[in-house]
Formats: structure tokens, C-alpha cells, sequence
């Protein structure tokens, strides 16, 4: 038997080759950890966190209380809900035919074009959907005239704006989710979709009944840490793409947060908003995991 | 002169020499780009040798982007506790918090250091209160140097091409706009133009742009009588969005949007959009400042070479006002963090300041260098026109801590100039504008307190009046209503009370009105 | 896959995939045609789906490859891109390495500290007044460090070397081989694949952070090409990047159009390796166990 101290040291190597990362762990992500609590605090720079005076929960009941409250928390969720419901179905779709078509340099071609967007920053996809949407030039709205019909102020329109948010998630990131999809299709048996054809089923039934019941596991999973983050509606996104006109639409908790805190000096404030954000997140999270293991055996994490 | 100035000349010298014997003080200093088309100074700048040699200064010099990138960048200094020495602030909102956060310093300890530039720019007590809290002053409140240089221009070759005269009301304003969005002014057999390009601009160079859509609507709203954000009848004080004729106003500009008249981009312009615009062509009526017409004048010719261009007085209302918007008589307003005043930099502060005032500091900082970024005229310092802004202007960037807001100083920065065989004598222009705008002074504004929930306020009204103009909300009885009800949820009344309060305690609720 | 006999149905099928296939080709590919053709614009031209080449015109290309803060702006995004991904790299190899430890003590401990980092995180502010008292304030460094590792790569990576068998750590344990020999000379040799995958994740990270520079940095001459795009698009400084005479010589949009392009070239450039090796990183990502 070997006391705990040497069992220790006999991994020293180990233990020094964590210390970086520990110490990262510590500095980055612990250290703001106890700085959030300004969130309790009336933090004044000049006090620093440790002498400023407590308030309780005063910020949050005034978050609560704020007039723009229930806009945020609604369009948070909407913007973040329809991103999971119209980003899945293209994604699945895409990595079926993906699986499914008999043109392998096809099947290259569209792997290597749809991935593409996934890899360009939202500014840059913010410069793409001006080209394409502007009222004066926009491509869309040449078509939109070309057929007799007005311009469509896209992104400053409070009709159109979130429809613009969420599609162009959908543009920018099927490819890139479509590959989960695909990599849980490689990995079905396809001893599966031998017998079923000798059977004489059709390619369709092959899909009905071998290669999507094959993704429900990931589906699941998918669909289970998305909930997990739904307060996401994707910051840096919105943070590029909105503007005055469509605050009521556009504006979610994460871009007020930035405007309170670093815009608007509500240093506590925003803390306190932040915190709540992160206590429901972790709530969601944890309960999605459990059900995930419960479902499907796997977890998240 | 009498003694007291000579003796305290005197102890600015000794304690320039004392700071030179000790090393150079750090002096951080952050501005807003004079600039904007221009970048930052060079590092091997002059000044900031001549700084460190003659003053024992290390200059940093760092240079805030105007609009809410600037505020931004304060705003996440002043959270760091790491605010600048000496630093310009653009937002009164921002101003207010800083004060309440306790970071700023009272400058009353500066202005015997620097004596010359007191004397001529903080010695007005009037002035001062608007920036002090009881009896300290906590900003450097320089006089306006150019505020009232904004109006409407006219593309007078294409009234007079459609056989239109200058449009003198609101009713003759649509129309003509109307005439150059559909009747082709231009004559290239497009329909590529449109009659008024404004954009949501919030430039607080000077002149105040009031709750709601910003300056370059406030002519809009001073044809109705309701420019600004407070009306300073004292026996009729309320903000001035309660004003039926408020949303008169609101609804002529949703008649200009609805028509298609205002460029339909124009929601998410911002001004340098706008001037490349202009400088294409495609507007007939446009807002611009005197000297965003100086600086694009070339582009602008060299697109349009049989065009010209008339200053617009502001279309009269229904009963005959008129006003291209508000103005303050409080110019830049320049403060001094409460750590550069707790780490002695006071000294230091006040030399550097006291060097821009005047002689070779007012040169360098105000003119750039001598024989390229400005040439003598008749002795009068003149911009040279011949090199691009976005050269010289990187030598200027500091100009507002050195102009002095005097007629020669104007006459140096908008001088006669001479575009595409055409003679331009811009600040006769300048003038001009100033003159015939109607602005109303609104100084009181100023002192203010911003409320609580400031940006919320004003993120309300711009966002309801938005959705108003660009008709996502029809305005009636109804809508309208609910706009105004929704300012209770804000708390709008009591910010109303407390700007009242504020206004009749420093006494700008006048019977008659200032001009 | 060979199935060579088709019924009327499979042959509907086959069709309606590629149809498919090739709606996600158009839908993807022509916006990002028209940002180019945009960006070819002439002066006084509409822009439209289809520029004939004789219209083209490079001159806003010209005038943004002529000034001198693009190349800068492009010289930190090298600068952040390289520098991030060789300290995210190193860090996150050396913590993955022991966490993929099973036998370690105290690994169930450091991992759960690490996931809730992952799950809970303090927000804004809280994190700028670290990177504050750290004096790393308007310094590459705060953007290098803040996002140093990612938990998601860790835990990648963890499982990945988790993976690798450990007959051949112990074979050369018993060659008198220290920890770290073992790391350097037998795992990371074997983990190529996904080193190479979780580099090109945080070097993507870095060249399109745009946010962070924003909020750290407060030295425009300091600002990567991200933040300079953004400037650009939004017309804050159109004026401050490009020659006066810009308007007279190319339309704004074609300005912002090639500032766009411009912009995502490096990109495509390594593209086509990077979308190799991204696919299998994917892979290795998605069957963790």
C-alpha cells in the first residue's frame, strides 16, 4: 500500500503538464466567476469589485421590472426555437441525399460548397445578404421587381427581419450540421440496406425504414443540446445584422446585455442578466443530459 | 498687465523645468477623431518629441472612433477603471455616469496652471455650471467652435431642367422631391434617383439632435415649432413629443417615405453612406454639413460636372416657422479622470493644455504641419486644399484641444476654393448657414441629468418613431396614443420633472425664447 | 454503391435526390456570385446576377489592395490566427493528454470542474475586468489567452487520445520513457489527424473573431480585417479605408462587395485542405463514446 502522497507523485509529470491548462481554467473561467458577483453588487470601477455595496437582488428585479423584458425573453426564444425547427429538417434532408446519390463527384461537389458558409464569419455573411437583399440593388429584390412587385426592405423591416435571421443560419450552417447527420449514416450496417433490397424494397422504403430510424439517436441528441442552449439566439449574428428599425424583433438578451454593460455603463446590471442567462442554460443543460441517457444511452457530455 | 498673470506665468514656467527635471509624465489622452477619413497620427509624429522635450511629456495618444464605437470603447475603459488622463466626451449620458461612478476629477485645480487658456475659455460661469456639481467643475467646457453648419442642398440644375423653383414650404419640399424621384433629373432615362437623402445620425458636433430621428430630420420638426427635445415656453415646459404638432411633423416625413422620395436604404445609412451618395448624384435635396460639402466637392464634380449645388433655407410649416433644428452654445467638453487628478498629473495636464492653447501648440495640434497640411494666406493659417483630408487629416487629429472658435480660425478651415472651375467661398457658406438656419439655442439641454434609463428612452422614441415613418405602424389616434402611454413604463415623467427642474433652476425657461 | 437495376420508382428517387443536390449547389453558390459581380461593378452601372466580362472593372480592388491599414489589418489576422492556434494547440494538448489519463487521481474532479466552465460561464463584464486586471488591455494577448482553450476541443481531444491503445504508452513506459516522452514521441505522432482537425477549428475561430478585438482592443492599428470588413460594411469609415477619389472611380457597394471578397480569399485558398481534414475531425468529434 502507498500512501496518497506518493501515488501523487508518481504522476508529477502528469500534474505539471495540466498546470497550464488548470491555471487557464482558474484565470479565465473561475476568476469572472467570482467577479459575477457584482451581480449583487452596485459595482463601481473605481471601488473595485470587492468595495462596491451590495444590493441583493435589485438587479434582477429591476431586469424583471424592465420595460423591454418580455420583448427579450420572446425573442430569444422565437429567434432561437425556429432556428432548431427550420435548421434540422434541411440538414437531415441533405445528408440522405447526400448518402443516397449514386454521383459520387455530386456528392463531393455539394459536401465541399455546402460546408463552405460554415467557415465565413457573420460579418462576411452580413456583406453577402446586403448584396443579396438590399432594397435598392438587392438580388432578391431585382427579382421582386423584375415580377412587378415592390422591394422588400429585408433587414430593416420588423415582417421580415427574424425570418432573415433564422434563414440565414439555415444558408450558413446546414452543410456543416448535415455532416453529424451523414457520419451517423456511414455508420449503419449497410448489410442492412443489402437484404432490404434483395427483399425487393424500394430505395424510399430503404430511407423510411433503415436510414432514418439509424439517425434518431443523434437526432435526439441534437435536438436535446440545442434545447440546452436555447437562450442562444446566436449573439454575434444579431450583433451584426440589426439595427434601429428592427430592435423590437431583433434585439435578444445577449445584445442588451452588451449595450447595458458596455454601452450604457450598467455594469451590474448586465452581470445580473447575464447570470440569470447562464443559471437557466445550465438548468436546461443538465436536465436535457438526463434525458438524453435516459433515451438514448448516450450523453452529451 | 498687472502682476497676478506675470507671477503666475511665472510659476507655470518653474513647474514646467521642475517636470523636467523629474522625467517625462505619462499623459494618456483619448479623442474622438477630428478626422474620421483619416487615421490615427503617425508614431513618429513631431509632437510628441517636441512634447517629451520641452514639456517632459510621454504622450499617448489614442483616437476614439465617433458615434457608439467611441462611447463603446469608454465604456469599457471606465468599467477597467482605466479611463485616459484627459478625455473627450461626446455623450451627456456617458458624462452623467461617469460622474455618478465618481471616476471624473473636478478641474477646478487646472485653470490657475494654465492661466492663458483659462482666461479665454473658462472663464464663463454660466458655462461652467452647465458641467458642475455643486461648486466643483468637472469639465474643461470649451465654446462652440462651428455648430450651426449644417442644411439642406439643392441640386439647382435639376429644378431648373424640370422648370421648378427652390422649394420655400414643406408642401413645395415634397413636391420638388417628388419631381426628382420621377420626372428624371438627371436625364439618363433611369429611374436612379431619389429627392432627399437624409440618414438616423446622432453627430453631436455642436448641435443638439434632440430625442427621435436624429439632426437630419430636425428641420422637419422645427417647420412645426417642435425642434428639440424640450419646449422652454416656461408656462408650457413638456417634452416636446407631446406636442400634437410632434406628430403632424412625423407624419410628413412617413408622406416623404411612403412616396418613396428618401432613398429606401436610408433606415440603415449612416452618414458616410450618405455622402458617397450624394457624391454620385443620385439625390436632388440632401443634408450635409459645410464642411462635408467642402471635403466631397471634388468627388462630387468629378461625377457631375454640369451640376450645381444651392443652399436651402428650412422649408417653412403650416404656420410659418421655421428652423433647421437646435444648437448648443457649449462646445467639445473635455475631462480629466479622477486617477490622473489622485496621481498628481495635474501639472502635466495643464501644460500640455495650455501649450495647445496658443503659439506652437496651436500650430501643430490645430494646423498640422507648416507648409503641408496648411499654408499662411495674408497670415491667416489656411488649410492647404491641395492634399487629400485623409492625409492631413491625420495631423489634426487634435485639433479641437487647440481651435479657439475664432472668425480667422474659420476663415483658414473653409477658405476660397476652387472645384472643377468653380469658386467656392466656403465660409461665406458657413456663415450663410448659420444665418439663415433659425437655429434655436437649447443650451440648457445640456445640463440636463440624463436619466436612469437613458438609453432606453431614447432607444423608445427613435424605435416607435422609426416604425412610424417607415409605415410598419400606421399613425392614428390609436398608435399614437400607445406611443405616448408607453413613455410611463419608462418613466418618462419623471425625467420630464427633473429636466424642468434643472432648466428653470439655471434659468433657461425664459419668457422669450433665445434665438 | 452499385445498384445497377432500377424500378420507375428508384429512378424518381435517384432524380429527385440529385435534384436536391443540386438546389443546395445553386442556393449556396449564387449569393456568393453576386457579392462578386457586385464587386466588379463599374461606375454608373446597375448591378445585376449577370455582368458581361468586358464591364468588369478591378478598380475597387485597386484602391483597397493600395491602402496600407488593409495590409496591416491583414498582418494581425496572421498574427492572431498563427499565434492562437499554436498556444490553443499546446494548451490544450497538454491538458488533454493527462485527462485521458483514466488512472490519474483526481481526473473525474478536474474534468467536472472544467464541464461546468462549459456549461456555466460568467458572462461579459465579469471577464473583461479579468482581462483588465491583468493589464492586457488593448494587447493581443487578452484575445490569445481569454479564448486560449476551448472546452469542446479539450474534451475532443481527450477522447481521441483516450482512443489510441494503451499497450503502446505502456510498452514504451517500460523503455524507461518519461510522460511527457510518451506524449511527444507516441501519442502525438499518432494523433495527427486530430491535432490537425482541432488546430484548423481554433485557427477558423481566430481569423473570424471579430467581437473580442472590438472589446479588447481599443488601438485602431491594432484591429484585424474582421473588424475592418465590419467598418466598411457599415459605412462607418468607408471614407478612412479608401482615396477620396474613391466615388468617382467605384461605387461604394463594389467597395464593400470587394472588401468582402477580399476578405474570405485567404480563406478559400486553404479551403479545399482545410474541408478535408474538417470532415474527418467531424467524424472523430461525433463517435465519442
Amino acid at each position: 500500500m502507498r500512501t496518497l502522497g506518493q501515488r501523487l507523485w508518481r504522476y508529477r509529470g502528469l500534474y505539471l503538464m495540466l498546470l497550464p491548462g488548470l491555471l487557464y481554467f482558474l484565470v479565465f473561467r473561475y476568476w469572472p466567476l467570482w467577479n459575477a458577483q457584482i451581480a449583487f453588487r452596485d459595482f463601481q470601477p473605481v471601488l473595485g469589485v470587492w468595495g462596491s455595496p451590495w444590493v441583493g437582488l435589485q438587479h434582477f428585479y429591476d431586469f424583471f421590472n424592465s420595460y423591454y423584458f418580455e420583448q427579450l425573453l420572446r425573442n430569444t426564444l422565437v429567434i432561437s426555437v425556429a432556428k432548431i425547427v427550420a435548421g434540422i429538417p434541411p440538414a437531415v434532408l441533405l445528408a440522405i441525399a447526400l448518402h443516397e446519390t449514386s454521383r459520387r463527384f455530386l456528392s463531393r461537389l455539394v459536401q465541399t460548397v455546402s460546408f463552405l458558409p460554415h467557415f465565413l464569419s457573420w460579418v462576411i455573411v452580413y456583406g453577402i445578404l446586403l448584396a443579396v437583399l438590399s432594397p435598392s440593388d438587392g438580388l432578391l429584390n431585382q427579382f421582386l421587381q423584375a415580377f412587378g412587385l415592390e422591394p422588400i426592405p429585408f433587414l430593416t423591416s420588423v415582417q421580415t427581419f427574424q425570418p432573415v435571421v433564422v434563414l440565414s443560419e439555415v444558408w450558413k450552417e446546414t452543410g456543416w450540421s448535415a455532416v453529424l447527420f451523414l457520419a451517423a449514416l456511414l455508420s449503419i450496417n449497410p448489410a442492412l440496406y443489402e437484404a432490404a433490397a434483395i427483399d425487393g424494397a424500394s430505395r424510399w422504403q430503404q430511407v423510411r425504414y433503415i436510414s432514418l430510424p439509424g439517425l434518431t439517436g443523434v437526432l435526439v441528441l441534437v435536438l436535446l443540446l440545442k434545447i440546452g442552449s436555447i437562450l442562444d439566439a446566436g449573439f454575434h449574428q444579431i450583433f451584426v445584422l440589426y439595427s434601429l428599425p428592427v430592435y423590437s424583433v431583433g434585439d435578444i438578451i445577449d445584445t442588451w446585455v452588451y449595450r447595458q454593460g458596455i454601452l450604457n455603463f450598467q455594469f451590474s446590471l448586465a452581470t445580473a442578466v447575464g447570470l440569470f442567462k447562464g443559471a437557466i442554460g445550465l438548468v436546461l443543460i443538465v436536465l436535457a443530459n438526463h434525458l438524453a441517457r435516459r433515451w438514448t444511452g448516450n450523453s452529451l457530455y | 498687465m498687472r502682476k497676478g498673470p506675470k507671477l503666475l506665468l511665472l510659476a507655470a514656467v518653474l513647474a514646467t523645468l521642475a517636470a523636467k527635471a523629474q522625467g517625462p509624465t505619462e499623459l494618456h489622452v483619448a479623442l474622438y477623431a477630428a478626422n474620421p477619413e483619416a487615421p490615427a497620427p503617425p508614431p513618429n509624429w513631431e509632437v510628441y518629441q517636441i512634447l517629451r522635450d520641452k514639456l517632459g511629456i510621454n504622450l499617448k495618444f489614442t483616437m476614439l472612433p465617433t458615434g457608439a464605437d467611441g462611447d463603446n470603447r469608454l465604456g469599457a475603459l471606465a468599467a477597467a477603471n482605466d479611463l485616459p488622463d484627459l478625455f473627450e466626451v461626446r455623450s451627456l449620458a456617458l458624462f452623467d455616469r461617469l460622474l455618478q461612478q465618481g471616476q471624473l476629477a473636478p478641474v477646478n485645480k487646472l485653470f490657475p496652471q494654465m492661466p492663458r487658456r483659462t482666461q479665454v475659455r473658462y472663464s464663463d460661469p454660466r458655462r461652467n455650471r452647465l458641467v458642475s456639481v455643486r461648486d466643483q467643475i468637472y469639465g474643461l467646457q470649451e465654446r462652440v467652435t462651428l455648430s450651426r453648419q449644417y442644411a439642406i442642398w439643392v441640386r439647382k440644375d435639376w429644378l431648373d431642367r424640370l422648370g421648378l423653383q427652390p422649394p420655400s414650404t414643406l408642401e413645395e419640399f415634397f413636391q420638388v422631391a417628388k419631381a426628382f424621384t420621377e420626372r428624371d433629373p438627371d436625364g439618363n432615362g433611369r429611374n436612379d434617383t431619389y429627392g432627399f437623402g437624409g440618414v438616423i445620425d446622432y453627430d453631436t458636433a455642436g448641435i443638439l439632435p434632440g430625442l427621435g430621428l436624429g439632426n437630419h430630420f430636425q428641420w422637419v420638426y422645427g417647420a412645426y415649432g417642435v425642434a428639440g427635445t424640450w419646449n422652454y415656453d416656461p408656462r408650457a415646459f413638456a417634452a416636446n413629443l407631446r406636442d400634437p404638432n410632434f406628430r403632424r411633423a412625423t407624419e410628413f416625413i412617413r408622406r416623404l417615405v411612403e412616396a418613396k422620395v428618401i432613398d429606401p436604404d436610408w433606415a440603415t445609412l449612416r452618414r458616410a453612406d450618405l455622402r458617397t451618395r450624394w457624391q454620385q448624384g443620385r439625390y436632388g435635396m440632401f443634408f450635409e454639413s459645410v464642411g462635408g460639402l467642402q471635403a466631397g466637392l471634388q468627388n462630387f464634380y468629378a461625377n457631375n460636372p454640369n451640376a450645381e449645388l444651392i443652399m436651402l433655407a428650412p422649408p417653412k410649416g403650416p404656420e410659418g416657422k421655421s428652423s433647421m433644428g437646435t444648437y448648443s452654445s457649449a462646445g467639445w467638453l473635455f475631462v480629466v479622470s479622477k486617477r490622473a487628478m489622485d496621481s498628481g498629473k495635474d501639472a502635466a495636464i495643464a501644460r500640455f493644455l495650455e501649450w495647445a492653447h496658443s503659439g506652437e501648440g496651436y500650430y501643430l495640434l490645430g494646423w498640422g504641419r507648416k507648409g503641408q497640411d496648411y499654408i499662411l494666406v495674408n497670415n491667416v493659417p489656411t488649410v492647404n486644399t491641395q492634399v487629400p483630408i485623409s492625409v492631413r487629416g491625420s495631423y489634426t487629429q487634435m485639433r479641437w484641444l487647440a481651435f479657439n472658435a475664432n472668425p480667422i480660425e474659420m476663415r483658414g478651415r473653409y477658405p476660397e476654393i476652387t472645384v472643377a472651375g468653380r469658386k467656392f467661398v466656403m465660409y461665406q457658406l458657413m456663415e450663410k448657414a448659420q444665418a439663415q438656419g433659425n437655429w434655436i439655442n437649447r443650451t440648457g439641454d445640456v445640463a440636463v441629468k440624463a436619466a436612469p434609463n437613458q438609453a432606453d428612452i431614447e432607444r423608445y422614441v427613435a424605435e416607435n418613431l422609426v416604425q412610424f415613418v417607415l409605415g410598419q405602424r400606421p399613425i392614428n389616434d390609436t398608435t399614437w396614443r400607445q406611443f405616448l402611454d408607453g413613455l410611463r413604463n419608462l418613466r418618462f415623467e419623471q425625467y420630464e420633472a427633473a429636466a424642468e427642474r434643472t432648466l428653470r433652476e439655471y434659468g433657461y425657461l425664459l419668457p422669450t425664447p433665445t434665438r | 454503391m452499385a445498384r445497377k437495376i432500377l424500378s420507375r420508382s428508384d429512378r424518381w428517387f435517384e432524380w429527385s435526390v440529385d435534384a436536391f443536390l443540386v438546389l443546395v449547389l445553386v442556393i449556396t453558390l449564387v449569393p456568393m456570385w453576386y457579392v462578386v459581380m457586385v464587386s466588379l461593378l463599374p461606375f454608373g452601372e446597375r448591378p445585376s446576377l449577370w455582368l458581361p466580362p468586358w464591364k468588369w472593372s478591378f478598380e475597387a480592388y485597386a484602391q483597397l489592395v493600395g491602402q496600407p491599414s488593409i495590409w496591416r489589418a491583414l498582418l494581425n489576422s496572421v498574427i492572431l490566427t498563427v499565434g492562437g492556434v499554436f498556444i490553443s494547440l499546446s494548451l490544450t494538448v497538454l491538458a488533454a493528454y493527462p485527462l485521458s489519463r483514466r488512472d490519474l487521481p483526481g481526473r473525474g474532479l478536474i474534468v467536472g470542474l472544467i464541464l461546468f466552465t462549459f456549461l456555466f460561464n460568467a458572462g461579459l463584464i465579469p471577464t473583461f475586468l479579468v482581462v483588465k486586471d491583468l493589464g492586457l488591455l488593448n494587447t493581443y494577448w487578452a484575445i490569445l489567452l481569454n479564448g486560449a482553450i476551448s472546452v469542446y476541443n479539450l474534451l475532443v481531444l481527450k477522447t481521441f487520445f483516450q482512443s489510441i491503445p494503451e499497450s503502446l504508452e505502456e510498452a514504451a513506459r517500460i523503455d524507461g520513457a518519461s510522460d511527457f516522452q510518451v506524449l511527444w514521441h507516441v501519442v502525438l505522432p499518432l494523433s495527427k489527424p486530430a491535432l490537425l482537425t482541432i488546430g484548423l477549428f481554433y485557427g477558423v475561430a481566430n481569423w473570424n473573431n471579430f467581437f473580442e478585438p472590438i472589446l479588447f482592443l481599443s488601438d485602431r492599428n491594432l484591429m484585424p480585417l474582421p473588424v475592418v470588413l465590419r467598418d466598411i460594411l457599415t459605412g462607418l469609415n468607408v471614407a478612412e479605408y479608401v482615396e477620396g477619389s474613391a466615388a468617382q472611380a467605384a461605387p461604394a457597394e463594389a467597395l464593400k462587395m470587394a472588401s468582402v471578397v477580399l476578405i474570405t480569399l485567404p480563406m478559400l485558398l486553404v479551403y479545399p485542405w482545410l474541408q478535408r481534414h474538417f470532415t474527418k475531425g467531424v467524424l472523430i468529434g461525433s463517435v465519442k463514446e
